[in-house]
Order: structure tokens, then C-alpha cells, then sequence
């Protein structure tokens, strides 16, 4: 909503700003949970109603490093948001991934169907087979949407977004298959990231299914990673938060310095489907906390089973 | 009286317009960024008439660069039939637009890719190019003989490569100028900086009259319009604005903030009832707007961003207007009211700026896709008359936005009509029809 000519244009960063502020205060308030989901929706309506600039918190900011002293303007758009979003993980921890972020949000409403959270916790072993024969035309779909809109040209290259959709189903349906491997899976998200950033830092102008969220960047591979990564939370809660979120992984990289911290707590004794309850992506277990994971979301504050830690 | 001075606003820009009838002498035909052309095709049956290569080697080509002008023009000079364009090898060539032959070449100092234009000045006939050297040259049609350059700033060590427009020639009095944006950056220590600067010249000696700096950002090609009778420079800067800026003295009338960058050049349509600028966004809105206030008279969103310019119309008494996106569409809007008339849906983004012409005296629309293809639309239907599969990219991918693509441009070689396109597999293609 840029109002042309006027100081109201700085009203995205502004509404931003405000957002990531609240979201560190209720972070550290004790009553502040409840105003998560007003905060949530704030930020959905906000990022896809309002905003039409892309946030590209990746690929805008390795290409505009590339651009310091030869395009100042594209160097603004592209650490204006990145910078500063470092600077409020580092005070209140990933409060971006689990109170602001839309795609997130969008994963999360899915947990929140009765139906779809009842079946995704259910173990038995008829449940996963339909979740797994759901993941596998889930991959067939895609690859079809994937063949349907496929540029003529750059076919590789015009459509890693979509790539990163297909292999968000196959970590899904593996998860399904092997839910112990999940750690090992998570682990996976830090290599993709290396991938992701070598195929920026060539110059390849990257999507993700993120950028189907903005007015501006609506291509058809984003569009297919978007309906991958959505179809995919119905199989494995916010598979795509858990196992490839670019940006969640450079995050989750420098939480181990943030100043406030998501601690379990030793004397809270759950069961781990109790955990997996709570926890949507499931960093909470039993024993403890898979801190590299926690979107900060403060569910398990809530249910006794963590406390807020400030250094 | 208002009605007089909008028959007079007319005259001046059909003056600026239409001086070679079916030449296509700049950057989308005339300073109007029209892109309409009265050369017609006698059928459909269009074919290869010849390629040329300029360089047999690729090994110096830099990815992000254009391998083509942005457009060829296409004149008759002194009874021949000539087409200039320059390339990304540094080489600015005048080709024979009868079989491909180069006729002559000139080296500067870095790429071309922008559309040169061709003017008749002091009946001397001259053609205009702006080079990445940063330098904006003055050549001798006929002969390739530089007549003048002009460097928008001395070389140093810190300066990166210019970013220029196509030039665009303004008749008025008996003066001729030379509006060309040129783009530069400095990454001096404590003493950068980037400026996107309109040069106005007397395109006979070269001298400057005035330049302004509009923008921190590349500025896209010029166009030429009026506002309350006085000639009016329209330009868009990457940074996202718009800027009318009287053409004698380069003060600022009006500046748009419009949604998002420009990489969009402006096109006019001047008639009796004013004059209405044409811009697609990067947000994928085509506008619209009063070109005496930038008033807004209507928006119409694409599926994705518009970098191409508008080519303007005219069937049966209304005007039309046709632009590709990155959506993969090419789209025709009435001029008017803004009504999609017709999309026509391309395998790969359609990034080009279309060019008008006829074929069997129906107007068609001639638009490039980065599906590799160059299509033939009806004007009216937006049915597929012909289509040309045209060679791939001679690089592995391009950035987006990063690259300035060429357009097709229609002319006469003799007495045959001439579609060329400066392709990016490193050909300038020409094609005809048999039958003429």
C-alpha cells in the first residue's frame, strides 16, 4: 500500500516493526499467549493484503550485499528488513517464525482442524498408511503442476521453488514412514540451506512459497511450492518450518545467541504424545527441548512444560 | 481555443512522430514509444530472409548483459535500406537490410544495448547511440565515421559500467536535441555515489544544453510528449517514479510515485482529447495517466511484473493498447477505458515491447516470449497468425530483471517488407514475406 509521495510509504516497516515488537513483549509477558493469534492474524492480513513489496529476507539480501556502492536503493529494500530482523532474533529469539510468519501461520491453521490433528497424531498404522499414500499423490500432483505450467525455457533454474516444494513432500512421507527420524531430518534443513544460498550467490533469481503470498512475485514455481508446502502440513505438521524454511534455518543458526531463551523444565514430567500435542513442530519431547526448532510460539510455557529464560 | 491548442499539440508531436513513414528510426519506432508501424505484409507466409552473426565467439559474453540493441532500427538512407544495432561485443554495426551484409562497424568502449536512433540533421543523415563506456555517440549514417561523442563523465578506476537509455531526437525550432539518460555509479570511498542523469545535447555538435539528475536509479528511454503546448520529456526511473520534465529546460512539471520500479519505458498516446501515458510496474499494473497532471484515468493489473513498454494503435478508429508481462500473457487493453480486449498466453515470460504492423492490411500484433518464440497476433482477436522458433539463450540463466531484452521492429528493406529481431542466440534475424 505505498501512498505515492508521502511519508506514509514508510508505514510497511513501521506496521513491522510494531508487529515484532508486540510479539517480544508478549514473548516475555506471562499472560502475553493470549495475544498470539490476534498478533497472527495481524501479520497475515498485513503480509497479504497490505504489503505488496516482497520481503525477501534471502535472496534480496545476498543480492543486494552484491550491490553495496552500485545500487544504494536495492541495498536498502534488501537489509532493511533482513537487518533488523537479525537484531530482534538476537533479543527475543524466533518470535518472527512463530507470531509474525504468514506461511507459518497458514501450516499451523491446519493443526488447529480437529480432524486433520486428531488423524496426524493417531499412530496407527492404518492412519499413516493413508498419510503416506497422501504424501505420494501429493508428489504426483505436484510433479504434474510442475510439468502443466513448466517454463519452455530455464526449466531448472525457473523452478527450484517447486524442487523445494517436492523434496518438503518426500521429508513429509519420510517422516510418516520413520517418525524417529525426525532430529535426523531437521539436520537435513542446514545442507538445503548451503544449496540454497550457493544457488543464490550464482545470481539465480530464486522463489520460494513464500513469495506466492506477495502481489509482486506470484510465479508459477512459487505458486506449486505454496500448494506442496500447505498440502504437505496435513501430512507432517509444518513439515516445511521443520525441515527446509531457509530463512528459519539461518535463524535457528543464530538463536544460540538470542537473549531470551525457551527453556524445559526439569521438574515437568509429559508423555510425548502429550508433546507432540503441543509442540506443532515438534521440538518438545519428553526429556527436553530441541531448541534449534522452537518457533517460540510459547505453547509449552503455557502447558507448564518450559519457562521463559532471559540471560 | 482548447480544442486549437490540442489540434496544434497534435501537429507538433505528429511532426516529432511521424517524420519517416515506414522507417523505424528508435527505441519502439518514434518518440511517442508507439511501436506502430504502417508497413504491411501482403500474407502471412513470413519468412527467414537472413541471419547475421556478429561474432562467431561467445567466450567474452558476460551473463546479465544483452547480446542484442533493445531494438534494431531499420531507415532508408540516401536510397538504401540500412539496419543499425549494436551488441554486446563492444561492436555497434549497420547491416544491409536487403541480405545481412555488414556495411560498416564502430568500436566503443564497452556494450550496446540500448536502441540507437536515426535522425536526418543539417540534412546530414546521423545515427545516435549510447554506450556503456558512458559515452553517447554521434555517428555518420552512411559511413560509420564518428561525428561527435560525448563522455557523461571521465573514466577512473572506482566507476562501475553506465547504464544508458535509448536516445530520443527532439525537432523543435529549428534546433534538433538529443535526450538521453545515462546511469552512473562511483564506489570511491566516502565519495560514492549513483546518479541516473537526462542529458539533453544539440544533436549536431554534441554540445550540452542541460542535464538533470532525476534518480539514485537507472533511468528507462525517454519519450516525447507536451503539456499545455510546450514539448514534454516523459521518463521512468528503475527506482519507481515518473517524472515530465519541460523539453527546453529540463525543470521537473510533475513527479508519480507509482507502486513499485519501472523498468518500463513510457509510450503517448497524444490525440484531441490529451495526451495519456502508458507504464507497466513491476507490481504488474499497466497505467494509465493524464499526461498534462499524472493523474490516474485507469490501472489494470497483470499476473506479474510489466517491464516491457506499451505499443499504442489504432483498428477501426479506436486505439488499443498491447504489452507483455511476466506473466506470460501479451495483453490488449482498449486505450480508452482500459478493457482487456484479448491475452494471448506465451510459453515463457513475455518481456518485449510488441511492434505494430499489417499483414494482408489487418493489423497484427509482432511479440517476443522468452519462450524462445517470436509470435504474429491478429490486433483485434489476439489469434496466433505465425509464429518463429527462434535459438536459445547462449547462457546458462538469467537474472531477473537483470537483462535488457530485445524487441522486434518492422521496416522496409527496399521495397520489402522487413521484420527484424536482435535475438539472444547472438543472430539478428530478418524475415519477409515470399510472395513480395
Amino acid at each position: 500500500m505505498p501512498i505515492a509521495n508521502t511519508y506514509l510509504d514508510a508505514f510497511v516497516f513501521l506496521v513491522f516493526f510494531i508487529l515484532l515488537f508486540s510479539a517480544g513483549i508478549a514473548l516475555k509477558d506471562k499472560r502475553g499467549i493470549g495475544l498470539r493469534p490476534f498478533i497472527q492474524l495481524a501479520a497475515f492480513v498485513f503480509f497479504i493484503f497490505i504489503v505488496h513489496r516482497c520481503f525477501c529476507a534471502l535472496r534480496g539480501t545476498i543480492f543486494s550485499f552484491q550491490d553495496i556502492g552500485k545500487n544504494d536503493l536495492n541495498v536498502f529494500n534488501g537489509l532493511f528488513i533482513f537487518v533488523p530482523l537479525i537484531a530482534f532474533t538476537l533479543m527475543f529469539g524466533r518470535v518472527f517464525c512463530g507470531w509474525l510468519c504468514p506461511l507459518g501461520f497458514m501450516q499451523e491453521a491446519f493443526f488447529r482442524v480437529p480432524f486433520i490433528k486428531k488423524n496426524m497424531l493417531d499412530p496407527s498404522p492404518k492412519l499413516r498408511r493413508i498419510r503416506l499414500l497422501l504424501s505420494i499423490a501429493l508428489f504426483l500432483a505436484a510433479i504434474f503442476l510442475l510439468f502443466k505450467f513448466k517454463p519452455k525455457t530455464f526449466f531448472f533454474v525457473q523452478n527450484i521453488a517447486a524442487f523445494w516444494g517436492l523434496v518438503t513432500v518426500i521429508l513429509a512421507g519420510l517422516f510418516v514412514l520413520n517418525p524417529g527420524a525426525d532430529i535426523k531430518l531437521k539436520r537435513l534443513r542446514y545442507l538445503l540451506l548451503f544449496a540454497w544460498l550457493i544457488i543464490i550467490s550464482l545470481g539465480i533469481f530464486v522463489t520460494d512459497p513464500w513469495c506466492a503470498l506477495y502481489g509482486n512475485e506470484i510465479d508459477y514455481s512459487s505458486l506449486v511450492a505454496l500448494f506442496a508446502v500447505l498440502v504437505s502440513a496435513a501430512i507432517a505438521s509444518m513439515a516445511w518450518c521443520r525441515y527446509l524454511c531457509p530463512l528459519g534455518s539461518v535463524l535457528s543458526l543464530i538463536m544460540k545467541f538470542a537473549r531470551v531463551n525457551i527453556k524445559r523444565k526439569k521438574d515437568s514430567v509429559i508423555s510425548s504424545r502429550q508433546a507432540s500435542q503441543i509442540c506443532y513442530v515438534q521440538a518438545l519431547s519428553e526429556k527436553g527441548l530441541d531448541k534449534s526448532s522452537c518457533l517460540f510460539c510459547k505453547r509449552c510455557v503455557e502447558a507448564g512444560a518450559s519457562d521463559i529464560e532471559e540471560l | 481555443m482548447k480544442k486549437l491548442i490540442s489540434v496544434l499539440i497534435f501537429v507538433f508531436i505528429s511532426l516529432n512522430v511521424k517524420a519517416y513513414s515506414d522507417d523505424w528510426p528508435g527505441f519502439q519506432r518514434d518518440s511517442a514509444h508507439s511501436g506502430n508501424s504502417s508497413v504491411n505484409f501482403a500474407d502471412k507466409n513470413i519468412s527467414l530472409l537472413w541471419a547475421f552473426s556478429p561474432t562467431g565467439r561467445t567466450w567474452n559474453y558476460k551473463s546479465g548483459s544483452s547480446v542484442w540493441s533493445s531494438s534494431a532500427c531499420i531507415v532508408e538512407v540516401k536510397g538504401r535500406s540500412i539496419i543499425y544495432a549494436g551488441f554486446y561485443n563492444n561492436n555497434f554495426y549497420a547491416v544491409s537490410a536487403k541480405d545481412g551484409q555488414p556495411l560498416w562497424r564502430f568500436i566503443g568502449g564497452n556494450r550496446f544495448n540500448q536502441s540507437p536512433v536515426f535522425s536526418e540533421i543539417s540534412n546530414r543523415p546521423m545515427v545516435f547511440t549510447a554506450c556503456s563506456d558512458r559515452s553517447i555517440y554521434a555517428l555518420d549514417a552512411l559511413s560509420g565515421e564518428k561525428i561527435w561523442s560525448y563522455e557523461t563523465l571521465p573514466w577512473s578506476y572506482m566507476l562501475s559500467e553506465a547504464v544508458p537509455s535509448s536516445p530520443l531526437i527532439i525537432h523543435a525550432d529549428k534546433l534538433s536535441l538529443l535526450a538521453c539518460a545515462v546511469w552512473n555509479s562511483s564506489q570511491m570511498p566516502f565519495n560514492s555515489f549513483q546518479k541516473g542523469q537526462l542529458y539533453v545535447l544539440n544533436a549536431a555538435t554534441g554540445e550540452k544544453l542541460y542535464s538533470v539528475v532525476l534518480s539514485s536509479t537507472p533511468l528507462n528511454s525517454p519519450c516525447l510528449g507536451s503539456i499545455k503546448g510546450a514539448p514534454a520529456i516523459f521518463i521512468s526511473s528503475n527506482g519507481g517514479n515518473l517524472f515530465a520534465l519541460n523539453a527546453m529546460d529540463g525543470k521537473v512539471i510533475w513527479q508519480l510515485t507509482l507502486d513499485s520500479g519501472l523498468f518500463s519505458s513510457p509510450s503517448i498516446l497524444q490525440d484531441e482529447q490529451g495526451g495519456r501515458i502508458f507504464i507497466g510496474s513491476r507490481f504488474g499494473n499497466l497505467y494509465c495517466l493524464d499526461a498534462e497532471t499524472g493523474k490516474t484515468i485507469w490501472t489494470k493489473k497483470a499476473g506479474h511484473a510489466i517491464d516491457s513498454t506499451a505499443a499504442i494503435g489504432s483498428i477501426g478508429g479506436k486505439a488499443y493498447v498491447y504489452i507483455g508481462s511476466y506473466d506470460r500473457n501479451i495483453y490488449c487493453f482498449d486505450a480508452l477505458t482500459g478493457d482487456k480486449i484479448w491475452n494471448y498466453k506465451t510459453g515463457d515470460y513475455a518481456v518485449s515491447s510488441c511492434a505494430l504492423a499489417k499483414v494482408s492490411e489487418k493489423t497484427v500484433v509482432f511479440a517476443h516470449s522468452l519462450d524462445n518464440k517470436l509470435y504474429c497476433l491478429d490486433g483485434l482477436t489476439g489469434s496466433a497468425v505465425w509464429s518463429f522458433d527462434l535459438g536459445k539463450l547462449i547462457w546458462a540463466y538469467n537474472t531477473r530483471g537483470d537483462t535488457i531484452w530485445s524487441s522486434p521492429a518492422v521496416g522496409m528493406a527496399g521495397d520489402k517488407p522487413i521484420l527484424v529481431f536482435p535475438c539472444y542466440d547472438s543472430k539478428l534475424y530478418a524475415f519477409s514475406t515470399i510472395t513480395q
